[in-house]
């Protein structure tokens, strides 16, 4: 993930507009996710997976993500985060691939 | 000194209600215990004759309140209701729905003195200290054992005409559980009281709407569903200001709308 600033803007844009079906008219940088945009914490969550599978990333165990309340708090977020997010989900790859390449347990014969 | 007068009647209505009906609680609590039906529904339905009891002793001798039913005589499912006061869990008291009604209520209510006693006892929904799995399963419960459920959308009183916008907890249950939503305007008790509990003169509208269709809520996104309930509650409850706007008007200078009539 090495994207511009713009790039994160169109890319975070649209997971709201095709997954909650918001108006692109209305996504303005200081626009509030709940009072603005009527996204309460449970359309949050759905929010959250829209990102993680639009970025290739997992933002489970992080703190900071559940502290956004503007749009921009996301982009920032995003902007700021992309080196570790990245080094997370490399990571993340690798377990999975080494978990795929250990051979299976062996089954005791009867 | 309007204020004063109000509530002095209001905390004799309480008294008033609490001597008639203690008798009859006290009997429905020992016919429960003795035959293992759930308290919970009692008191629901307590709750709910207290709330008619006060809006029609109380309530409406200073705000008149008037009710349309549009809903075809809809009686069970989630009846979303827009919440500008703490007087509208009283006016829903009044909704003709069959069986005793559960709101869900945010925590603060539930430990009001006196009145979050009954709230607790009659399992009013805690949305604030739920996880959202525990509030479907307390909404599919609810609409078992009494058919209806009350909800506050916005979460707070707006204290406004303006309306805020809708949590998303019930629109999600309902389409988990396939449950009926029926939009329920209140309008001109936005002073009635005000945030901070002064009495106004006022008139009352509320209007139980149209159910959405069930096919709607079957078949499309939660939020869709959400948005639509907001915008048609936005739109009547306009429409109910307009009106009571006009007979305010209409009561202060009533001798201009003559002329105006006859010209």
């Amino acid at each position: 993930m090495n994207l511009t600033r713009d790039e994160i803007i169109e890319a975070v844009n649209s997971a709201l507009v095709n997954e909650m079906e918001l108006d692109p008219a209305d996504l303005a940088p200081e626009k509030t996710f709940f009072d603005d945009l009527g996204l309460d914490s449970l359309d949050m969550v759905d929010l959250m997976i829209g990102l993680q599978r639009k970025f290739g990333v997992s933002l489970r165990e992080n703190e900071e993500i559940k502290t956004v309340r503007t749009l921009k708090d996301v982009y920032d977020f995003f902007e700021k985060n992309q080196a570790m997010l990245t080094a997370q989900a490399e990571a993340a790859k690798k377990a999975a691939e080494a978990a795929r390449q250990e051979p299976p347990p062996a089954t005791p014969e009867n | 000194m309007f204020s004063l007068i109000v509530y002095t009647h209001m905390v004799l209505g309480i008294m008033l209600y609490c001597i008639l009906a203690s008798p009859f609680f006290l009997f429905a609590g020992i016919f429960c215990l003795l035959t293992g039906r759930p308290f919970s529904v009692a008191v629901l339905k307590f709750i709910r004759t207290f709330g008619r009891f006060m809006i029609r002793t109380w309530y409406s001798v200073y705000v008149p309140v008037r009710l349309d039913d549009f809903s075809g005589g809809a009686n069970h499912g989630i009846f979303v209701v827009n919440h500008r006061s703490s007087s509208d869990p009283f006016l829903v008291s009044i909704i003709p729905a069959a069986g005793a009604a559960m709101a869900a209520a945010k925590g603060w209510a539930l430990h009001m003195p006196f009145f979050g006693v009954f709230a607790r006892m009659g399992g009013f929904i805690d949305v604030n200290n739920l996880t959202y799995e525990q509030i479907v399963e307390q909404t599919r419960r609810a609409l078992s054992n009494s058919g209806t459920i009350y909800v506050f959308p916005e979460g707070t009183r707006s204290g406004s005409r303006t309306m805020a916008q809708f949590h998303s907890a019930f629109f999600r249950a309902a389409k988990e559980l396939n449950a009926p939503l029926i939009p329920v305007a209140i309008a001109g008790n936005e002073n009635s009281p005000d945030r901070s509990f002064r009495m106004k003169p006022s008139r009352v509208i509320m209007r139980v709407l149209k159910p959405i269709p069930q096919d709607r809520i079957e078949s499309e996104p939660h939020f869709r569903i959400q948005r639509e309930v907001h915008r048609i509650l936005e739109e009547e409850t306009a429409a109910l200001d307009r009106e009571i706007d006009a007979w305010k008007l209409e009561r202060r200078y009533p001798f201009c709308l003559t002329s105006a009539k006859s010209a």
